[in-house]
């Protein structure tokens, strides 16, 4: 029966359609950063930043990839993600032991940790709650919309009371203050809208 | 705005899991719309009165503060 209320809604028709806008749009902006970074290099004539043309190209592979793999990969994109987390948790933990990345370390245990903590999360979800609908979908962009309203005038804030000489704090003590501002916040709203149903 | 996704429900014998599967949407979506909580698109209403086999107008009531 549920198949037949799937075929005379073309639920499924629709869902495809997105799943493949997802796709276009995930490859397009990975080509677009690969373009970027060979246009630099050959407008520069081969004198610009190896390095970072290098990161922006490997970023823009990753972003392809990354695109495919979560579209056709679905609940599998997420375990992998935590696994590959814990990897490099482990391995920049290994590294700053050992004293063979010392530095370097540090970033890939970080990384690896928002991979595993974002991986889990979606793991340790119901299977209701792991459906993408367009009250989820609505919640969600209200709830970032907000946040980022709250970060902006945060900026203002922080802004004006530098100007002023009325506080004295380090650029990375802003920048962490900001950082937490901004998930805390979204994550609050969302949370909050989700309770009451709608975000009305 | 008001509902009566539970009395169609009830009809199709369709339990709310059921329902939220049929159009594609978490349970807790059907829920909040059974409660009239949750103003759905046009699309999904559309999805959901299909499924209960009636019509939006029969399945969403408005009163006139939803003018």
């Amino acid at each position: 029966m549920l198949e037949q209320y799937n075929i005379m809604l073309g639920r499924s028709h629709m869902d495809e359609k997105n799943e493949m806008k997802k796709l276009w749009w995930g490859i397009a902006f990975g080509l677009l950063a690969i373009a970027a970074a060979v246009a630099a290099w050959f407008i520069s004539g081969g004198t610009v930043d190896t390095q970072g043309l290098a990161i922006l190209v490997a970023l823009g592979i990753l972003m392809i990839v990354l695109t495919v793999v979560k579209v056709h990969a679905g609940h599998h994109y997420f375990m992998g993600m935590a696994l590959v987390g814990v990897v490099m948790v482990v391995a920049g933990l290994l590294g700053v032991i050992s004293g063979t990345i010392p530095d370097e370390g540090g970033i890939l245990i970080t990384c690896g940790l928002i991979m595993a903590f974002v991986g889990g999360i979606w793991l340790a979800r119901s299977e209701d709650k792991r459906i993408v609908d367009e009250r989820s979908q609505k919640i969600g962009s209200y709830g970032t919309a907000y946040s980022w309203y709250i970060t902006f005038m945060a900026v203002i804030l922080f802004f004006w009371l530098d100007m002023l000489d009325l506080l004295k704090v380090q650029v990375s003590t802003i920048l962490g203050s900001l950082l937490f501002l901004m998930i805390g916040s979204a994550l609050f709203f969302q949370w909050y809208y989700n309770r009451r149903g709608d975000v009305y | 705005m008001q509902t009566r996704m539970k009395e169609f429900r009830a009809r199709t014998n369709m339990t709310q899991a059921a329902l939220a599967d049929a159009v594609g949407v978490r349970r807790e979506t059907i829920v909040f719309l059974e409660k009239g909580k949750y103003n759905p698109s046009l699309r999904l209403a559309w999805q959901v009165a299909c499924a209960l086999e009636t019509s939006i107008d029969e399945l969403f009531l408005f009163g006139d503060e939803d003018k």
